[in-house]
């Protein structure tokens, strides 16, 4: 390598050793990294495969830092098995080649999607739309299982729907005081988050809200678990109660950092769209998604389940 | 000192700047991955900006970590690290022949014949030369023409030389000039960093924590990550300096649960806000879309 690397490195090596570093865990990891940095011997077989992949090593051990955390976080979670009767509704888990459309517009949102929020920095979407029916609730859950498949990312789903709870209903009414309880402040995060039989999936019911919904995301509470979730996972999905016709929305997004709207082909209305969007802190709008619109002949074509259109 | 207080094994804020890339945050993280991913594909010139302080050095210091690891006998990896490149030509290649630790006769003809002999050697060992550029917004045009002339010394099936310029945001209208197009047409991979988001700065606090030990709720509470972050406005290098001040802060006064307003006093005795850079300029930056074909 460079001279000067070479002199800097064989200077902090000299350092470090007469620094003695404390932390084992470090040391473990960084072991065989530095193993071939001092000796020059651990260089790996060359094929370019293997070559890209032990390059690459350090930076999944970088990376494995923010799982480490993420388990240790949530060691104690309860796990629970999701329903599959309702086939249709949880499209994403099945191998249903009728539904092969459906399932990859769902893949195209998430790719967008993702493409925007490593760009952004972004770790939080809520999904909403203009009124109750229009298919956010199925998007949210189709969409965080997209994002589950995605190697190394840790997702967070929540039903934040406090009034009809249709998340929580569809997923089987799970045990939990969920995101009610936590808002309540009766209950800590990690114990009311569920893990999932779908790796790397996480689940947060609706909980049975004692007080008004309205009131609850008002505290301070909210703040602070999505500070808590979106430091533990790589993403939180919120599922939200439609924008027009409770409050809630508004609070909900103002500490999420990223909205997504659902529009349903032949229901929402124009003006009821632009009402929302209107809402909405356009620096925070991630797309909107066209759902439910005919199938077409075209079999390439994907817009009977919609597709985001980046309004930024 | 306020290690043991808060539960710590170690200094989360000062940790040994051997495993760099281990402390690094999420965009960083990406933008380092898709230069080894350049250099390991042999895609030629890279280019790499970001603001003051966005932590564009010690990326590329733990770029040359990594690439060590490919480094062999069997599979040479030579690499030319130039830190500030206010130079002339002459100057420029004296101080890649230093780097690559090669000499040659003076003189133009023979030191390129040199630079060639070493391409030649590592493209029949499938290894790869690296020259990495920190500072190029500095680069007159006439050395990055210098450079496009390196390039074209490469006329190898693979590209053999492979060139990381990194600079200030600057560097990408530089490179825009009519009179570089034939480098623009180069160029294979274009990385930005950025500044961090308030919640990618609770991330990083909470990994780094995490690694110094911490098995519990971390010291500092929701207000106090909120002023760091108005504080820091997400720059890695402030946030370490501001946090590590915080906390001992926070010990000399034994108070376990961290407020906004001991990073506020942190702050002001550090002057946090004069070592900020141009942060209007850091947005802006962050916002304007990347020449086509550009990559994260």
């Amino acid at each position: 390598m460079s001279k000067f690397f070479n002199e800097t490195t064989n200077a902090q090596h000299t350092e470090a050793a007469a620094a003695a570093p404390a932390n084992r865990d470090i040391q473990q990891l960084v072991g065989a990294l530095k193993q071939s940095l001092e000796d020059g011997s651990g260089a790996p077989a060359h094929s370019a495969e293997t070559g890209l992949k032990d390059l690459l090593k350090p930076l999944q051990d970088s990376r494995g830092v923010a799982f480490q955390l993420a388990e240790r976080r949530l060691e104690n979670c309860r796990a629970i098995r999701l329903p599959r009767t309702e086939a249709k509704s949880l499209l994403a888990t099945q191998h249903n080649p009728a539904w092969h459309a459906a399932v990859e517009a769902y893949r195209t949102i998430r790719t967008r999607l993702v493409k925007q929020q490593t760009a952004s920095g972004t770790r939080s979407l809520v999904v909403s739309s203009a009124s109750q029916g229009e298919g956010k609730t199925l998007a949210a859950f189709n969409l965080a299982v997209c994002y589950s498949q995605i190697e190394d990312w840790p997702v967070l789903l929540v039903d934040a729907d406090l009034r009809t709870r249709g998340l929580t209903r569809l997923l089987g009414e799970a045990e939990s005081r969920g995101l009610a309880g936590i808002l309540g402040g009766d209950c800590g995060f990690p114990t009311e988050v569920l893990r999932t039989d779908i790796p790397d999936l996480y689940f947060l019911p609706a909980g049975k809200a004692s007080r008004s919904p309205t009131e609850l995301f008002s505290r301070d509470n909210w703040k602070e678990f999505m500070g808590w979730a979106s430091e533990t996972f790589r993403l939180v999905i919120v599922d939200s109660p439609p924008a027009l016709t409770v409050s809630d929305f508004e609070l909900i997004m103002a500490h999420c950092e990223s909205v997504m709207m659902i529009v349903q082909a032949r229901k929402t209305a124009r003006e009821s769209l632009t009402q929302v969007l209107a809402q909405v802190d356009p620096s925070k709008m991630a797309g909107v998604v066209f759902n439910g619109a005919e199938e077409t002949s075209n079999p390439a074509d994907h817009r009977s389940w919609g597709a985001v259109q980046p309004t930024a | 000192m306020y290690s043991a207080f808060y539960g710590l094994k170690q200094e989360p804020f000062r940790l040994t700047p051997d495993p760099r890339f281990l402390h690094l945050a999420e965009p960083h993280r990406n933008t380092l991955r898709a230069m080894v991913e350049g250099v390991a594909a042999r895609k030629g010139l890279q280019i790499s900006v970001g603001p003051i302080g966005t932590g564009k050095t010690t990326l590329l210091y733990s770029l040359q970590h990594i690439l060590a690891r490919e480094a062999s006998v069997q599979r040479p990896l030579r690499s030319a690290f130039v830190v500030n490149p206010t130079l002339t030509a002459d100057e420029l290649f004296e101080t890649l022949f230093d780097e690559l630790e090669i000499s040659s006769a003076a003189g133009k003809p023979a030191r390129l014949r040199a630079l060639h002999k070493l391409l030649l050697d590592s493209h029949r060992r499938h290894g790869a030369v690296v020259l990495i550029i920190d500072e190029a917004h500095l680069l007159t045009s006439a050395l990055i023409e210098e450079v496009r002339l390196l390039l074209n010394l490469d006329s190898y099936p693979v590209n053999v030389l492979q060139v990381i310029l990194c600079g200030q945001p600057e560097l990408l209208p530089l490179l825009m000039k009519p009179q570089l197009a034939a480098l623009k047409q180069r160029i294979a991979v274009v990385s930005k960093l950025r500044p961090l988001t308030l919640v990618e700065t609770r991330a990083y606090i909470a990994e780094r924590m995490h690694v110094a030990g911490l098995q519990g709720d971390g010291p500092f509470s929701t207000p106090a990550l909120e002023e760091i972050y108005r504080w820091t406005k997400g720059v890695p290098r402030l946030i370490n300096l501001l946090c590590d001040r915080t906390l001992d802060l926070g010990f000399s006064r034994q108070v376990r649960k961290i407020g906004a307003d001991s990073v506020t006093e942190a702050a002001a005795e550090l002057s946090v806000a004069e070592l900020l850079p141009d942060v209007a300029t850091a947005a802006a930056f962050a916002a304007t879309p990347l020449p086509s074909g550009a990559k994260i």
